[in-house]
This record gives C-alpha cells, sequence and structure tokens, in this order.
C-alpha cells in the first residue's frame, strides 16, 4: 500500500490580519514533518508559505519550493529546501501537481484561489483522484462552498462531474483526513499521471 | 488598445436551470454581432456557450472557437465558429483566446468558467495583462464570488485594487458600453510588467 509522501500546500504570500491563519501554517508544517511527508510548495518565504515552511524545517521535515523565475525577488524566494526554479507560471504549476499526492489550500489571495479552482477543474477534467482538501480555518472558504453549491444547484455542474473536494475546520484534521482519503482510492498510474499532464 | 474589437467569453457548456442565463447569453451574442465585435469562445457548441455562439452567427457577427483537441468530442465544436482553433493542450488554449481578445467577460457558468475568470484576474494582478474583465453577474449569479473576494480584501490577502481591478453588472446591455469605457482608461495607463511568456 502507498502513503501520502508529498502534499502540496497553497497558501497567501501575506500572513493576512489574521493570527489564527499563520498558527494554523505552523501547525500544519509540524504535523507534515512529523508524518514524514514533503510539504510541496510555492517556494516564497514570506506570509503564510514562509511561516509553513520555516515550520516544517524547523520539525526536522523535508520542503520543495517550486517558483517561477520572475517572482523570485517579489515573494522573496526562500534560501532553504531544495528549490526549484520554472520558467513559467504554467510550468509551476504541473511541476506542483507531478510532484504531489494531494493538496491542500489554506486562506490565501486571488492566486491561491487560482491555482486551488485549477486543481479542482483538472480533478474534473482528467479524472484524477490526488485528494483536494480546504483548510476551512474560520470559516475563510465557506463562500467558495456556497459558489459551488450553488453552481450544482442552478446545473452548471452535473452530478457525474461532481467532485468531491475534502473539507476540514481544524487544522489537526488536515492529514489525517487525506490518508482517510487516499486509503480509500487508487492512485493514478504513471501512464495516467502523463496523460492528465499531456492535456492540461 | 481602447477599442474593443473582440471579446473573449467564458461561460458554462451547459445551460444551468435558470431560463434567464439563456436569454442574457442569447442577448449579449446579439449585442456582439451589431457592434462588429467578434466573440473568442471555447468552441463548444452545447449550453450557455452553443447559445451566445448562435446568437453571434445569427446576428451576422463573427466567432472564433479555440478548443483543446481532447475536448473537441466532448463540446462538438461543429459549425458554430467561422473559425476554430484546434490546439493541443488548455494552456495553449487559454494563450490563444487571450492573443486573441481585448477583454473578459464572465457570464455564469462552472468549475471551468470560474478557473478560466479567475486566472485572468490572477494575471491582471501580476502585472501580466491591463485587458477588461468584467463579471456579468446575472441574477446574483456571482455573488458567493464577489463576497469570497471581498473577504480576502478584508483580510489583506489581496493587495487593495490598484488599477487593476474587474468590472461588475447585473445588465447585459451595460457590458459592451463599460468595456469600452475601461479600455480607454486602460490606454492612457502605464505598459504591462510581467510579459506574457512568463504566465
Amino acid at each position: 500500500m502507498s502513503k501520502i509522501k508529498a502534499v502540496c500546500v497553497y497558501c497567501g504570500s501575506s500572513p493576512g490580519t489574521e493570527p489564527d491563519y499563520v498558527k494554523a501554517a505552523a501547525k500544519l508544517g509540524k504535523s507534515l514533518a512529523e508524518n514524514g511527508v514533503r510539504l510541496i510548495y510555492g517556494g516564497g518565504s514570506v506570509g503564510l508559505m514562509g511561516a509553513i515552511a520555516d515550520s516544517v524545517i524547523k520539525h526536522g521535515g523535508a520542503v520543495t519550493g517550486i517558483i517561477p523565475e520572475f517572482l523570485m525577488r517579489k515573494e522573496r524566494a526562500a534560501r532553504q529546501g531544495e528549490m526549484i526554479v520554472t520558467r513559467d507560471m504554467h510550468e509551476r504549476k504541473r511541476r506542483m501537481f507531478d510532484m504531489a499526492d494531494a493538496f491542500v489550500a489554506l486562506p490565501g489571495g486571488i492566486g491561491t484561489l487560482e491555482e486551488l479552482v485549477e486543481q479542482l477543474t483538472w480533478a474534473q477534467l482528467g479524472r484524477h483522484q490526488k485528494p483536494v482538501l480546504l483548510a476551512n480555518i474560520n470559516g475563510f472558504w465557506a463562500p467558495l462552498v456556497d459558489l459551488i453549491d450553488h453552481m450544482q444547484s442552478l446545473g452548471f455542474i452535473h452530478a457525474s462531474h461532481r467532485l468531491r473536494y475534502l473539507i476540514v475546520d481544524r487544522i489537526e484534521d488536515a492529514l489525517p483526513s487525506l490518508f482517510a482519503h487516499w486509503a480509500k482510492t487508487q492512485p493514478p498510474t504513471a501512464a495516467e499521471q502523463r496523460t492528465i499532464i499531456e492535456r492540461l | 488598445m481602447n477599442k474593443i474589437n473582440a471579446v473573449c467569453v467564458y461561460c458554462g457548456s451547459n445551460p444551468g436551470t435558470e431560463p434567464d442565463f439563456l436569454k442574457a447569453a442569447t442577448r449579449f451574442g446579439k449585442i456582439l454581432a451589431q457592434n462588429d465585435v467578434r466573440l473568442i469562445s471555447g468552441g463548444g457548441s452545447g449550453g450557455l456557450m452553443g447559445a451566445l455562439a448562435e446568437a453571434v452567427l445569427q446576428h451576422g457577427g463573427a466567432v472564433t472557437g479555440i478548443i483543446p483537441e481532447f475536448l473537441t468530442k466532448r463540446e462538438q465544436p461543429r459549425r458554430l465558429a467561422q473559425e476554430l482553433i484546434v490546439t493541443h493542450d488548455m494552456h495553449d488554449r487559454k494563450r490563444l483566446m487571450f492573443e486573441h481578445t481585448d477583454a473578459f467577460v464572465a457570464l455564469p457558468g462552472g468549475y471551468g468558467t470560474l478557473e478560466v475568470l479567475i486566472e485572468q484576474i490572477t494575471w491582471a494582478q501580476l502585472g501580466r495583462h491591463k485587458k477588461p474583465i468584467l463579471i456579468a453577474n446575472i441574477e446574483g449569479y456571482w455573488d458567493p464570488l464577489l463576497v469570497l473576494i471581498e473577504h480576502m480584501r478584508a483580510i489583506k490577502f489581496v493587495p487593495p485594487p490598484l488599477h487593476v481591478d474587474f468590472l461588475v453588472t447585473e445588465n447585459v446591455d451595460d457590458i459592451l458600453p463599460m468595456l469600452r469605457e475601461a479600455a480607454q482608461k486602460i490606454a492612457a495607463e502605464t505598459p504591462m510588467t510581467v510579459p506574457a511568456e512568463r504566465l
């Protein structure tokens, strides 16, 4: 039985005004490290991104940052962990998808929302089984959940395409929820993974 | 760029349950045709996408459909475009849609519609482009998204809007005038900061 080896975390490159978000990022980093799960993330050293990467490293875990060259200054590319510099945003997203067994969205801005929604769309189109989890800290993602429910109730998301993302309110439940989901589903074969990536 | 010659419209490849959404798509198609504005579409023939393209053609307008090869079976691009471009993958599709258009409009739709809309807003925020983006909030369809973005702004995850922002209207008749006004304002401002090939 394979296990989740790497989780891609999407989150803000600023800390936001709520200390709970920074705390959640740090807690998730600690639990990744303690469970031997590699963090795949956007490679910045600021905001929630910086908080989670620092925490993983502090607790002896492994980190891979993936950042496009043109954002290295703006998001202050981290000097710790493994760093992959990509030509563009598209390559960054493909590498993230390729390396991660699961995805977690912490609070963030438009960029975080974009990556999350793109992952949900890819899951729908490619029907990949990698779990996507919303870390709904202090109800941050509630409006997105409303939007998705609304899209479904108004007939824009077919029942057959309905994507079951995971959602937790407490960050402590994030990894257990991913592990439980993983135990129930088949990871994509190497060939399936290639097909998905070619179409992105 | 201060003239709107082509508009890329994102919307559902199914019709949804509200007749008002179909009406809005059809009406906007007619407006595009009557104003000689080319529709850049995802190439599908079903749902709101199909209704919109059909309305443009019916009123003598022009349509360019852009679709990735692997979706040509599912979305049947057939005859609802005078010009059909088949791309290798989703990314090529998005890039070509971007290059062909002067502005973006989101009508109601599902995950795919939401994704491309958010992507355009992100690209604008990163400084890739200054093409106007308009959310057609028909019957308040996009209200939850607007709530989410407001929330992100309030807790400082989204920098305060400078000149990069999106437009919102609930009235289909306002879309084209708003895009034209925005394009004129934008033409007077500074050029983009991130070359397109980096995104």
